[in-house]
């Protein structure tokens, strides 16, 4: 496959098909064809994706309550996501009169491209990506920190104290955390040898010992740096200080009614498939699937593989959010400089001197990829110990329908 | 070196907290939800669900109330009304222990508002048959206050006690007519003199019950 990805493969034949050479004509049809591949994008992805990881969190949520959760729209309630936003579609787009009625119109927007430019460079498969870009991580980091200018507009032009000091909480959780987060992709970076998405995940194989995280002990400890900093930087639980409801009412979003409040929870959830899918695309293998799989089968096979991995990941993140209470102000400072920074040097560093001096092909590679893996089984094995231990401990009824 | 120890020793605890917490959420996955769901997918009925002794709408078995208004009397904020008609005597069973009441009242009128209301049972004990009772009904959400006035006795019922009591009260008159003759024809017989000091004879009843009763 050539650089450029799939929509630029297809311009540029539709460019030479119709004989345009000329500049302006390109970058415009470039830009048209851009804008459309990000509407359809948006249209049949982000939105579904976003509102069904809102049905996904709420059901979770509502199992490790011992609840019900949504379940009278549709099947189980799997359509609930359709009939919230179609609410919030309907409901008055209120702008309180003391409001900066401009910055507080635009924030949601700022939010809303933060998490949507992001899916330019993620992959699914093969493929399947809008433009794999030689600086796409980069430009991944790039692109998130507009959801940091979203969220201070929206808490300082509401002229609310609450929204402003969810706000300022959130520019300094984000400005802080993006240093660690960095940092651990850095490391992968620097192991595969380039930023381009596509690139790293080639790099990577579709056996476990072949991911990233059990490559290097340093990439086994940046794995769970990214992610915790990742979680920090879309305001997760239990990072989402910004929107406290405890403290704060709901932190920058407080004002907000209608669509714009909408954006911003879309944002959100579509940013917790943002951070697994980079998770996935970093340490998790990707979309690399067994060689073993018919040729045939192949794409579609490799996105199941990613968004199989992203939705485990989000899962993740969301039984973190159920189960964690959220940190004070200071803690959540202390954790990011006082730990995940240093860390995530020392990570920097013990990756660079790996791929300086221990050659690929050599035993010790292998030996420890496959220790890593061992001591990650160890410790699933461990976790399921005590999930068995907390069932029968408690005399529980064990049920095992996912659908009650 | 003891600071050293402290930072890592935070880090590990902290993942081993972090993990066996997770244990104890994940666990939650594999334990069904403890949720009612109230009120139309509920395993069974919801009156089937609530308590024994649930104190819900009141309601009044008219069949066996004889009407002795100790519920009306007991209601700290006057929520019962009851009018009555005297009807001839029957037996009815009390539902509190089985045994044989007289009656000699049957209610024309119990209403109850249900809007005042306390719940307080203070009716329900006094009643020496058991005919007003809590219901384990309780769902009175409404948008006429008025449904939530219970009017026990219908129309059609209370014409029927009327006419029961019309005949009963014929009865009565014709019984004292009677008895009244059958004393004059004695005291005629006895002492052709005495009319003049015997008792005027009771006027042709018209149903309303005697006073003094």
């Amino acid at each position: 496959m050539t650089d450029g990805g799939f929509v630029r493969q297809f311009l540029d034949g539709l460019l030479k098909q119709w004989g345009v050479t000329n500049d302006l004509v390109t970058v415009l049809v470039y830009g048209a064809g851009m804008l459309l591949f990000a509407t359809i994008v948006l249209l049949l992805w982000v939105a579904p994706l976003a509102g069904f990881t809102s049905y996904f969190e709420r059901r979770i949520a509502a199992r490790m309550q011992s609840r019900v959760g949504p379940n009278r729209v549709g099947p189980h309630g799997i359509l609930q996501w359709i009939a919230d936003g179609l609410k919030c579609l309907l409901k008055e787009d209120l702008i309180p009169r003391e409001a900066d009625a401009k910055l507080f119109k635009v924030a949601p927007y700022l939010v809303f491209f933060g998490m949507l430019g992001t899916f330019i460079v993620l992959p699914f498969s093969e493929w399947l990506v809008i433009a794999d870009l030689d600086i796409g991580v980069f430009f991944l980091m790039a692109v998130t920190a507009f959801v940091a200018v979203g969220i201070i507009i929206a808490g300082w032009s509401s002229n609310n104290k609450w929204a402003l000091l969810g706000g300022m909480r959130s520019a300094a959780q984000i400005v802080s955390y993006e240093i660690p987060s960095g940092l651990a992709l850095l490391a992968v970076v620097l192991t595969a040898g380039t930023l381009s998405t596509q690139g790293i995940i080639r790099d990577q194989g579709w056996a476990p010992w072949q991911w990233n995280m059990f490559r290097t002990p340093f990439l086994f400890t940046a794995f769970f740096v990214y992610f915790i900093s990742a979680l920090a930087e879309i305001n997760r639980a239990p990072f989402d200080l910004p929107e406290a409801e405890s403290e704060l009412v709901a932190g920058y979003n407080t004002e907000y009614s209608g669509m714009r409040f909408a954006l911003f929870f879309l944002a959100e959830w579509a940013d917790c498939y943002v951070i697994s899918a980079v998770a996935t695309m970093a340490f998790l293998g990707g979309w690399q699937i067994p060689p073993i799989v018919p040729e045939a089968a192949r794409p579609l096979v490799q996105v199941l593989a990613f968004v199989a991995k992203s939705f485990f990941l989000i899962f993740v993140v969301i039984w973190v959010r159920w189960t964690l209470p959220r940190i004070r102000v200071d803690q959540m400072m202390e954790l990011c400089w006082k730990y995940l920074v240093p860390i995530g040097f020392v990570n920097l560093l013990g990756t660079a001197a790996w791929v300086a001096f221990v050659p690929p092909n050599l035993g010790l590679a292998t030996a420890t990829s496959i220790t890593l893996c061992v001591l990650a089984a160890a410790v699933v094995l461990y976790f399921v110990a005590r999930v068995r231990y907390n069932l029968r401990a408690t005399n529980a009824e064990v049920s095992l329908n996912p659908f009650v | 070196m003891q600071a050293v120890a402290e930072y890592v020793g935070n880090i590990r605890r902290s993942a081993g907290t972090i993990l066996n917490g997770m244990a104890v959420t994940f666990s939650y996955m594999f334990r069904p939800p403890i949720t009612t769901q109230y009120p139309d997918r509920t395993p069974k009925p919801i009156t089937d669900m609530i308590p024994e002794r649930y104190r819900g709408f009141l309601w009044v078995d008219l069949d066996i109330c004889i009407s002795c208004l100790l519920c009306e009397r007991a209601c700290p904020i006057d929520c019962i009304k009851i009018e009555d008609a005297k009807i001839d005597k029957i037996l009815v069973t009390s539902a509190i222990d089985g045994k044989a009441t007289p009656k000699i009242k049957d209610p024309t009128r119990f209403d109850i508002n249900l809007y005042k209301c306390m719940y307080c049972a203070l009716c329900v004990e006094p009643c020496p048959t058991g005919a007003i009772h809590f219901t384990k009904e309780f769902e009175g959400a409404t948008p006429n206050l008025s449904d939530l006035h219970l009017r026990l006795v219908s129309p059609e019922r209370k014409a029927k006690v009327m006419e029961a009591a019309d005949e009963a009260a014929k009865k009565e008159a014709a019984k004292k007519a009677a008895k009244e003759a059958a004393a004059a024809a004695a005291a005629a017989t006895a002492a052709p003199a005495a009319p003049a000091t015997a008792p005027p004879p009771a006027p042709a009843s018209d149903g309303a019950p005697p006073a003094g009763e």
